[in-house]
């Protein structure tokens, strides 16, 4: 990892980021010109929250907005897609309009939650985001996706669960605003995983042992070595390729990754909790939307995580809801316990 | 370590910039550029010092942003290894020389750099 520990040994592979530079026709150089020059998103940041509109809004029924900034940087640039509307015809629109769709029909009919505010809040998503963008983002208001490189990366609107992932950050941010470094920010990315795989799964109906439990499943080009760009069930072996590196997420505690890079290791630490989740799903028969997302969901909207939570914490809250939800001793209780301690949480 | 007060660069100096953050960490791309001051022509010197200066005035990277991105420059020491300065700044705040930097090593500072 880049902190300052490892600086300060001289660590420096040029080579990698010249090979980057240089790949291609030099698309992945205007990729990271353009990208780094996306200059209107703080700006954007600072926009109010859309709130539910009376006259559109329906419980039960997404308000879906999709624009797209037509490789510009302008948020949230032209609106191609209302709800109801059609298919556009542009792969981007119609799988972010889709996308957001089954991620609202997933938290309406599991959690009866109406959309990321639980009071009925528009879904907005810009798609085309800047030229050749390899990133998407929750920004406080809105969701937003690149198209990838070409080279490296797709659009990023063609996994389902990066759609749900970048709305589920929506709602922690409503629901418990963790913080956004260190073990509670890995908790925060983790939690993203989680509901953006449940997601996935309850859309398929997949059940936890049939699912592929991966993050960004379609995202990777060809050209990369790798599946996705993160596993649940197994952290650390989503991608080993000789451009982006080797996945450097643990799944055990003993692992847990001590740095100042990633905001304290957000996204790389989260493959501890991620890999808890896993294991206490394929614990059981049922569903993970019916086994232990609820439980995981109840302990994410529980007045007593506090914004700075660890993983121990959250742990000991899963525990409590999983207790009250299926019962003190009950195989979903046992599973949770078992999953925790599998990965060194708890003891 | 300062995060404001910028060290008069010495041909000790290294700079390391790392770009972080996204959807994902992705060790081979955040991995960092260095530039070794005792490399660079004076006039490339110059243009450093002048950008680094600059980079002072801009605020300190959120780093509360969901898969937001960010730079993260670090001065040291090439002979111990001691840091001395470091900063944090959100993507869309970065200047475009510092992109070059970031992109094309020191080759970057033949180009101009915009004075603060």
């Amino acid at each position: 990892m880049p902190d300052t520990k490892t600086l300060a040994r001289g660590f420096m592979p040029p080579h990698v980021l010249e090979r980057v530079a240089a790949q291609g026709s030099g698309r992945l150089r205007r990729c990271a010109q353009q990208t780094l020059e996306a200059d209107h998103w703080f700006r954007q940041r600072g926009a109010p929250a859309p709130q539910r509109d009376a006259a559109r809004a329906v419980a039960g029924r997404p308000d879906r907005r999709i624009y797209s900034a037509e490789n510009e940087q302008t948020l949230p640039g032209r609106l191609v897609r209302d709800e109801g509307q059609p298919e556009s015809g542009d792969p981007a629109v119609d799988e972010a309009y889709e996308g957001l769709g089954a991620t609202y029909r997933f938290y309406w009919e599991v959690f009866e939650r109406d959309s990321i505010d639980a009071k009925g809040m528009p879904l907005i998503g810009t798609v085309h985001y800047a030229r050749d963008y390899d990133n998407a983002f929750w920004n406080g208001s809105q969701m937003v996706f690149g198209d990838g490189d070409g080279e490296l990366f797709r659009r990023f609107t063609a996994a389902l669960e990066v759609i749900a992932h970048e709305l589920t950050h929506g709602v922690i941010e409503r629901d418990v605003g963790l913080v956004y470094a260190d073990q509670a920010g890995a908790l925060n990315e983790s939690l993203a995983d989680v509901f953006g795989v449940l997601v996935k799964q309850y859309h398929a109906g997949e059940s936890p042992q049939s699912a592929d439990w991966l993050i960004g499943a379609n995202l990777l080009t060809d050209q990369v070595q790798g599946q996705a760009l993160r596993s649940m069930k197994a952290p650390g072996t989503a991608y080993d390729d000789p451009v982006l590196g080797s996945d450097p997420q643990p799944g055990h505690m003993r692992d847990f990754v001590d740095t100042q890079a990633d905001n304290g290791g957000v996204h790389i630490n989260s493959g501890i909790p991620n890999r808890a989740f896993y294991l206490a799903a394929v614990a059981l028969e049922a569903p993970a939307w019916e086994s232990v997302g609820p439980v995981w969901y109840a302990a994410m909207r529980d007045a007593a995580l506090s914004r700075e939570a660890d993983f121990a914490a959250f742990a000991a809250l899963t525990l409590d809801h999983a207790e009250h939800l299926h019962g003190p001793e009950s195989r979903e209780h046992r599973a949770v316990g078992e999953a925790w301690r599998g990965v060194g949480v708890i003891s | 370590m300062s995060k404001t007060e910028l060290p008069v660069l010495s041909g000790d100096t290294r700079l390391a910039v790392a770009r972080e953050g996204g959807f994902a960490y992705l060790p081979g791309l955040a991995a960092p550029r260095e530039i070794d001051c005792d490399r660079l022509t004076p006039l490339q010197w110059a243009r450093l010092d002048t950008g680094l200066r600059a980079l002072v005035a801009l605020p300190e990277a959120a780093l509360m942003s969901p898969d937001g991105r960010f730079f993260r420059l670090t001065l040291s020491s090439r002979r111990t290894g001691q840091p001395h300065w470091q900063r944090c700044l959100d993507e869309p705040h970065a200047p475009a020389w510092l992109v070059r930097l970031w992109r094309d090593g020191h080759a970057a500072l033949d180009e101009e750099v915009p004075s603060p």
